[in-house]
């Protein structure tokens, strides 16, 4: 009954079936509130899914020269480590697994699709491929530690590196990000670059490389890395929504799920916004404003807090 | 680090219509540009040969989407002046009225593009939707969105009612309220200033060594404008403003046109105000004496020339048109080496270029 | 001609010859040039008048033989007359000392034949690389 159990809890909820179902939804929300800030229409609910299934018909072309075994196979373990990553954030107030460490281990899932995304281009001879790639690589560089900072005061100010263990902190008193507004918005601008939107969206600047390491892919190639985007996006959501918004239980504990709901969809909105507000940063710039001005804030936050706690 | 050829074009993203450049690029830096144009050459000027005068109007129409009216204005122009036939002034007037609704959909329809290439989506659907409107009232005028096939020679063959006076009047005073918006875009919006602020500098040496037109030239302090310094159509009438600044760089041109297109929203106001009375068009004889002619327009891009020969026949034998594009694309491949690859389409794009003007 | 034109004396000068000016249609004017007194002529121009512009290079064919018009604009519009004889018809170059005019000698070169001495570079500007059809702006034979 427990195996039954736990399988369920990973292929349907809040495992495979709902993160995909949730991704897939949530793409639309970035879509369409995109679309209203922008005075469009928008897509309808299912543009998504039907995009989704349009590509993994159609023909899956392999580049000449690049290896194919490789190029199928580093989409299907970049989406089983942005699931598995998915597993681990709590969803509601319940994550299927959770271990002291999990947010570490959730962060470094996180990145295996980005290195994945570099070896996608790499593999490819072409010159896109290849500058996408490497700004993807660089990119990786530039976010990887203010986001990694900016979830560290949190953590330092709960004294766990435990998820669950943050969302029940500040049920107990606030939430993070009324504590630490700073650090709110290092770990929300180093999440825009790791997942790549506007204006951090360099490794894939349409106007300059086409699409980046991805330019030479297709048919179910392309469908897995777009899922796995897509399912990036939930996580990393899930993430701040865990560590800095409060989780699911703050107001009321019995509407856990649909408090958390309500969270994640305005956080989508706030990054769309944001990618609406903003013209996309040059490559030089990412590193600039990564190195220059979200590592210091980011320290500074970390240093503020832990002095406060002590 | 190795240098790589990186191919843009002649299919690419950034592009709206064939042109190859290849760059060469050493890590994140151009280090040696080389374009090739000539993929939509259709050989117009050729065709253009054997034609009859009234016939070549709608062949230079066809030569660009964007400036059409432009063409045909500039086209009509050389052809007046070698029959010596003087323009009616309802004529006129309206003729440049269709000219500055064209410069202010052209301005829009470049700062979406710009904003796309620099990944600021919403000012690119912003400023085509506003451009739909300006067309809507060019349709509104003359029956057609692109091709308007009001020109004919010695005058226009479309009418402006007070009805329709009335209703663009409408669409521009729509259009200013908008305009604030672009207006604050350039100049306080720090994200479109760090992606356009000193890149591809161009100098006025440079302006008059490459003879570069249009709001580009007047970016980098050159005052050249045709409406101003040899005034055509009923722009002798008109008090022309001059948008120059002195930077040169991708803002600047930028700059440039969002005064524009506040100017041409005055210009356009003015004329239809004042719309003279009288006739369309003069009638003209199929048959025109040998001679030749020039004639030089302000098109949205800048000076578009038209040279046209006659050899005493009904039909012309020799259209010659330069289009603003040429010169600017001569500029762009000294603009591009020692880029960084992140700017390129900020400045490909800025240069306003038009392909299908460029290769006739 | 009752008053003369800004350019006038700097032209007469470096024609070197009394000049014979035609009206064109447009209200601008043309002056004949030798085909070797047209850079002196040019970089005369360009010293008068820093803020000379080149508008374009016309190319045509007159009865069999090919004249270039090269259209400048200063306080007004002038145009500069060179006719090019021989076959393929020759002209010198002013791209090497004024880039403007690198494009629209390639394209005179690509439509009528004109081949400009000391151009750096011209290869095929506007039609396709693999055409053998001769320029097209030259008149064929049997064809009008």
């Amino acid at each position: 009954m427990h195996t039954l159990l736990t399988l369920g809890e990973l292929l349907l909820f809040p495992g495979l079936a709902y993160l995909v179902t949730v991704a897939l939804l949530l793409a639309w929300v970035d879509r369409k509130a995109l679309a209203v800030l922008q005075g469009r229409v928008g897509p309808p609910i299912y543009q998504p899914l039907a995009d989704l299934l349009k590509l993994l018909g159609k023909e899956d072309l392999d580049t000449e020269g690049s290896d194919a075994r490789l190029a199928a196979l580093l989409p299907m373990i970049s989406l089983a480590c942005a699931l598995t990553a998915g597993l681990m954030t709590p969803v509601g107030n319940h994550a299927v697994i959770s271990f002291e460490g999990d947010l570490m281990v959730t962060l470094f899932l996180l990145s295996v699709p980005t290195l994945g995304l570099f070896l996608a281009g790499w593999i490819v001879p072409s010159v896109y491929n290849m500058l996408g790639g490497n700004r993807s690589l660089l990119q990786y560089f530039c976010y990887e530690v203010p986001l990694l900072l900016g979830l560290a005061g949190p953590a330092a100010l709960a004294r766990t590196w435990r998820l669950a263990a943050l969302m029940s902190a500040q049920s107990a008193y606030h939430w993070h990000v009324l504590a630490m507004p700073v650090g709110f918005a290092v770990a929300t601008l180093g999440l825009i670059g790791k997942l790549e939107r506007v204006p951090l969206d360099t490794p894939h600047a349409k106007a300059e490389i086409g699409a980046g390491p991805l330019t030479e892919y297709s048919g179910r190639k392309l469908a897995l890395w777009r899922l796995t985007a897509w399912v990036q996006t939930l996580v990393g959501i899930n993430l701040m929504v865990a560590v800095y918004l409060g989780g699911a239980d703050v107001v009321w504990p019995y509407w856990g799920f649909g408090v958390y709901a309500v969270k994640v969809v305005g956080y989508m909105g706030g990054l769309a916004l944001v990618q609406a507000l903003y013209a996309r940063l040059r490559v030089d710039q990412v590193a600039e404003m990564s190195w220059r001005l979200l590592v210091p804030l980011g320290l500074l936050q970390l240093a503020v807090t832990v002095w406060m706690g002590a | 680090m190795s240098r790589v050829t990186v191919p843009i074009g002649p299919q690419h993203p950034l592009l709206k219509e064939p042109i190859a450049l290849r760059l060469d690029v050493v890590g994140e830096r151009v280090v040696a540009a080389e374009i090739e144009i000539g993929y939509v050459h259709r050989g117009l000027e050729r065709l253009l040969q054997g034609r009859t005068f009234q016939q070549g109007v709608a062949v230079v129409e066809r030569i660009c989407g964007i400036c059409s009216h432009a063409h045909t204005t500039a086209y009509c122009q050389a052809v007046e002046a070698l029959i010596d036939v003087d323009l009616p002034p309802r004529a006129a007037a309206i003729r440049t009225l269709l000219c500055e609704l064209e410069r202010l959909h052209s301005h829009l329809l470049w700062l979406g593009v710009l904003s796309e290439a620099i990944g600021f989506t919403t000012v690119f659907m912003y400023a085509w939707r506003d451009r739909e409107q300006v067309l809507d009232a060019m349709e509104l005028i003359s029956g057609g969105r692109i091709a308007h096939g009001a020109n004919v020679v010695g005058g226009v063959r479309e009418d402006v009612s007070p009805a329709q006076a009335r209703e663009v009047l409408t669409m521009l005073r729509q259009l200013e309220m908008q305009l604030g918006l672009y207006q604050e875009l350039v100049e306080r919006d720090r994200s479109f200033h760090r992606r356009t602020r000193g890149i591809a500098v161009l100098s006025a040496a440079q302006v008059q060594a490459y003879g570069v037109v249009g709001p580009m030239a007047r970016a980098s302090g050159a005052t050249l404008d045709i409406r101003r310094s040899a005034p055509y159509a009923a722009y002798g009438w008109l008090e022309v403003p001059a948008a120059v600044t002195n930077e040169g760089d991708v803002w600047a041109r930028a700059w440039t046109r969002v005064q524009e297109l506040q100017h041409s929203i005055d210009l356009c106001r003015t004329l239809l105000s004042a719309l003279p009375a009288g006739p369309l068009a003069r009638r003209v004889a199929e048959r025109v004496q040998a001679g030749e002619a020039v004639s030089r327009v302000e098109a949205p891009r800048g000076e578009l020339f038209y040279y046209v020969r006659s050899e005493g026949e009904r039909t012309a034998a020799r259209v010659k048109a330069r289009t603003p594009t040429l010169p600017a694309l001569l500029a762009m491949a000294e603009l591009l080496p020692g880029l960084q690859t992140g700017d390129i389409a900020a400045v490909v794009a800025g240069c306003d270029l038009c392909m299908a003007c460029a290769d006739r | 001609m009752s008053e003369r034109p800004v350019w006038w004396q700097a032209v007469e000068a470096a024609v070197g010859a009394p000049l014979a000016v035609d009206a064109v249609g447009g209200g601008e004017a043309v002056i004949d040039v030798a085909a070797e007194r047209l850079l002196a002529t040019v970089s005369a121009l360009r010293q008068a008048w820093p803020a000379l512009h080149l508008t374009a290079i016309t190319g045509l064919s007159i009865g069999g033989e090919v004249v270039l018009l090269y259209h400048l604009l200063l306080d007004g519009g002038l145009t500069l007359r060179v006719r090019c004889p021989g076959a393929p018809p020759n002209a010198p170059s002013l791209a090497p000392s004024w880039p403007a005019a690198n494009w629209y000698e390639r394209e005179a070169h690509d439509l009528l034949g004109v081949a400009f001495k000391g151009h750096p570079n011209l290869a095929p500007l506007l039609v396709a690389r693999d055409w053998t059809g001769g320029p097209p702006l030259l008149p064929v034979e049997g064809e009008r």
